[in-house]
């Protein structure tokens, strides 16, 4: 046996013993709740839809417990403060080990047709920490660009050559376009690993809009050293660094939950832990040999390229013998939040399809129980969504039922006895309470260990306005839950019909939800809501006002949606100093590395004579542009005489038509082929003046 | 004057305002752009009048006598003043761009050595392979099916024991 056998056995035997413990008490909250149900209803559980409505509520109440353990773990846990098994053991007092000689490490940053100027900020940001740490020359940036639109593309070019000179990282600073988008991010980092895996022993993954101080990313290396039976490191990114009042509520909830949670986490779960595809270190070698994702069978939405590709690269890594670690006391580690609810539902939208194919791979061979536990877990996170829809749709027909029938005293062929229906309120009180702790009890817990334990008011703005806070973010909560259950049931089911939500770009900015976007999203969630209540307040007055929080804010949908995503409305609670975060009360240094990075951009004149001019039209005109694109793409690639010709007509046309008449395919064929672009910055630049001159930007008259 | 009286003199001037324009985009010192205009133009002028034809327009030939001087004075922008932004990196030659025969891999007389190398944005590669090794093993629908098989199975094989018996 190895020693990383003999290690995984170790931890293996306690998790197990861990993980029994949660089934126990998740199976036993599950059986007694669902338990008090069948006894509140009126047939006590005998009739086929009451059974199906305990049934429905058990699956439910089990989900919600899992949450409510984890988080009573965690708590536990870290009010324990014991860190036998957490990966941080290897560092010192300081958070460090010096004697640790750093291994060449890549740092990724994946992009796809992203906001330029923000991305590259962030990463000078990343840059500048690094360096203060004095130890950057270990480490190697890469832009693994997957951008599909040609002025981005070259804008992406020109934000790179300026970062490089800003942070003086030529030659560790690299830039690579990838033209066919090959399973998407997966098959991007694939591609780094392929070209230059073999030059590095760790990669850092990041996410566009991910920020990692310096420090950090010392550590997690120094950890991984010390420590070889780790093949995946993943840190809690802490969401920070966006205004709007929906942004503001996850950065809140994540700060002061977060840490309770993930300790819970990492309690069960210990090295075979989840993988959330960035902000996470991975030991290149073996996630060359096993993490490879092939193509599952068949066509998307459940067949094709696997979307949520992180679980299943942490599933094979530790189908490999290597362990998958959740770090969850290193800090220095962020991303940013959605900023309006229809953002965040759209990148759900994605994740629910991805999720969903992983239970294609449930019973893959030689994968773990725990991962393929998580697999289940990640499915029934949007699933759940469509059982609780059902259960409330099972729960408004019984009502209804009761309200147009007559009791059937007799449900049972053969009794002698009548079956009367006993309404025990006492018992829905229970089920009521036991719900509320079940739900709310860990927020009270997270107050409690950041105020009290942890002595941390002050980064939530104080005592008085921290306990404002958790009140207002649990009315907010409860208001936005019904709208992410109708979003989530309604992905789950068009995916389970077949539609595809491929992979389109994140909306990073601040720009709020318009009205029409709001009602186009949830006009159809409105109605119904409308429609629910109205025949619920007609028919059975007792059970509408059940449903009211359910249906309010369903039916109120559109304007909830608009006024939460405005980022002026979350600047209102920030200055009554709701809501408040460590991030923003005393951001750490990286995050104002990077707020810095935006200021200065902003402060600089724009320079050079074409700068009105942006993206291709650029890159055709202005000759030092024209000049860093030529210089970057790598060879020229030799084409056959047929595909000459057509890009000497593509030249034509562009000259003669102007720019704006070509297709973004026509730019990129032109960006690709580097002969085809000298002719063009030719034939532009002898334009005489006229329409076409000015068209292109080359003319100084008009 | 004669040489050019068949020529517009206002597209001469927008001829000239567009080397010009160009040089200014290079970012070249002022004395050393209006050193290669002057000889743009003359040179440009004296084509015109040598060869007979008429009513072409001065700016395509003024822009092509630039890229003959530029590649003759084997420009870089290692030149310009250090305090110009500039979008690439020092070494890159700006002849390189506009003479057409720099996008072949064969090397031209006037190219610099050192533009041949390419600009740093990606690293020496150390291929590897990374083939998936996973085994699917198959649809939920199968797994399904096989379920049911085998509880038909396990029923059939008790009633016929329980027959036996």
């Amino acid at each position: 046996m190895t020693n990383r056998e003999r290690y995984n056995l170790q931890w293996e035997r306690i998790a197990y013993r861990r993980r029994l413990l949660l089934g126990v008490l998740i199976g036993v909250t599950a059986f007694v709740a669902s338990g008090y149900m069948a006894m509140v209803l009126p047939y006590r559980g005998s009739t086929a839809i009451e059974v199906a409505i305990v049934f429905f509520f058990a699956l439910l109440f089990a989900w919600i417990s899992i949450g409510f353990w984890t988080s009573l773990l965690g708590f536990i846990t870290l009010l324990g403060d014991q860190k036998q098994w957490h990966p941080t053991r290897h560092l010192d007092k300081n958070g460090s080990q010096p004697a640790v000689e750093l291994q060449p490490t890549a740092i990724l940053l994946p992009i796809y047709n992203e906001d330029v100027r923000d991305v590259f900020h962030r990463l000078v940001a990343i840059i500048r920490s690094l360096k203060q740490t004095r130890k950057a020359e270990h480490f190697h940036f890469f832009v693994l660009s997957d951008t599909t639109k040609p002025d981005l593309w070259v804008e992406e070019e020109r934000a790179w050559a300026s970062a490089c000179r800003k942070t003086d990282s030529f030659g560790s600073l690299f830039y690579r376009h990838r033209t066919p988008n090959i399973k998407h991010k997966s098959g991007n980092i694939a591609d780094f690993c392929r070209r230059w895996g073999r030059a590095y022993k760790y990669m850092v993954v990041l996410d566009a809009d991910s920020i990692m101080s310096g420090q950090t990313l010392v550590r997690m290396v120094q950890i991984m050293e010390q420590d070889p039976s780790i093949g995946i490191l993943q840190s809690v990114p802490i969401p920070a660094g966006r205004s709007s009042l929906h942004a503001r509520l996850q950065q809140f909830s994540a700060q002061m939950y977060g840490p309770m949670f993930a300790a819970g986490l990492h309690y069960w779960q210990l090295g075979d832990a989840q993988y959330w595809g960035h902000n996470v270190i991975i030991r290149v070698d073996p996630f060359m040999k096993h993490c490879a994702l092939p193509r599952l069978s068949g066509s998307p939405p459940l067949g094709g390229d696997i979307l949520s590709h992180d679980f299943v690269e942490a599933a094979l890594m530790r189908r490999a013998g290597w362990g998958v670690w959740l770090s969850c006391d290193l800090d220095g580690s962020y991303e940013e939040p959605p900023p309006t609810l229809i953002e965040e539902l759209i990148r759900d939208r994605r994740w629910c399809q991805g999720n969903l194919q992983h239970l294609r791979l449930l019973f893959t061979r030689g994968l773990f129980p725990a991962h393929r536990y998580l697999f289940l877990n990640g499915a029934m996170s949007y699933i759940s969504a469509l059982l609780w829809l059902i259960f409330l749709s099972l729960s408004s027909i019984e009502a209804l039922a009761m309200a147009f029938f007559e009791p059937d005293y007799f449900p049972r062929t053969g009794s002698l006895f009548p079956d009367w229906q006993v309404w025990n309120p006492e018992w829905m009180l229970v089920i009521l309470v036991a719900t509320v702790i079940i739900l709310f009890l860990p927020k009270v817990l997270s107050l409690i260990l950041a105020l009290v334990i942890r002595r941390r008011a002050a980064e939530f703005g104080g005592w008085f306005k921290a306990v404002l806070s958790l009140i207002g973010e649990v009315f907010f909560s409860t208001l936005l839950a019904p709208l992410r259950m109708l979003a989530h049931s309604k992905f789950v089911f068009i995916t389970l019909l077949g539609s595809n939500s491929g992979w389109n770009p994140a909306t990073r900015s601040d720009q709020g939800t318009t009205w029409r976007q709001a009602f186009r999203y949830h006009g159809g969630g409105m109605l119904m809501a409308v429609l629910w209540g109205a025949i619920f307040f007609l028919m059975n007055r007792s059970f509408f006002w059940w449903l009211i929080p359910i249906l309010a804010p369903l039916a109120l949908a559109a304007p909830i949606s608009v006024w939460t995503s405005k980022p002026r409305v979350g600047a209102a609670f920030r200055r009554i100093g709701i809501f408040l975060t460590a991030t923003e009360v005393a951001p750490p240094p990286e995050l104002q590395l990077a707020k810095q990075a935006v200021q200065s951009a902003q402060a600089e004149p724009a320079m050079g004579t074409f700068s009105h001019l942006r993206g291709f039209v650029r890159a055709v005109v202005d000759p030092k542009v024209f000049c860093l694109h030529r210089a970057i793409r790598p060879r020229y690639p030799r084409v056959s005489p047929k595909i000459a010709e057509r890009l000497n007509q593509l030249v034509k046309k562009a000259v003669v038509d102007g720019p704006h008449n070509l297709t973004d395919e026509e730019k990129k064929q032109l960006l690709y082929h580097p002969a085809s672009l000298i002719k063009l910055h030719q034939l532009v630049w002898e334009l005489p003046d006229g329409q076409s001159a000015r068209q292109w930007g080359v003319s100084r008259i008009g | 004057m004669n040489d050019i009286s068949r020529q517009d003199a206002v597209t001469w001037q927008q001829s000239q305002e567009r080397v010009l324009h160009y040089l200014k985009a290079l970012g070249l010192p002022p004395v050393q752009s209006l050193e290669i205009v002057l000889e743009t133009m003359a040179r440009a002028t004296a084509h015109l009048a040598k060869t007979s034809a008429k009513q072409i327009h001065p700016t395509p030939v003024a822009m092509r006598f630039l890229r003959q001087v530029l590649s003759e004075r084997n420009l870089s922008l290692a030149d310009l003043p250090e305090k110009q932004p500039i979008d690439a990196r020092p070494n890159n030659t700006v002849s390189a761009l506009v003479d057409p025969c720099a996008c072949d891999e064969d090397y031209r007389p006037g190219m610099p050595p050192e533009y041949r190398r390419a600009m740093p944005a990606m690293p020496e590669l150390r291929r590897g392979s990374m083939l998936p090794q996973m085994q699917q093993s198959g649809s939920i629908k199968n797994i399904l099916v096989s379920l049911l098989n085998l509880a038909v199975r396990q029923n059939l094989s008790r009633n016929a024991s329980e027959n036996d018996k």
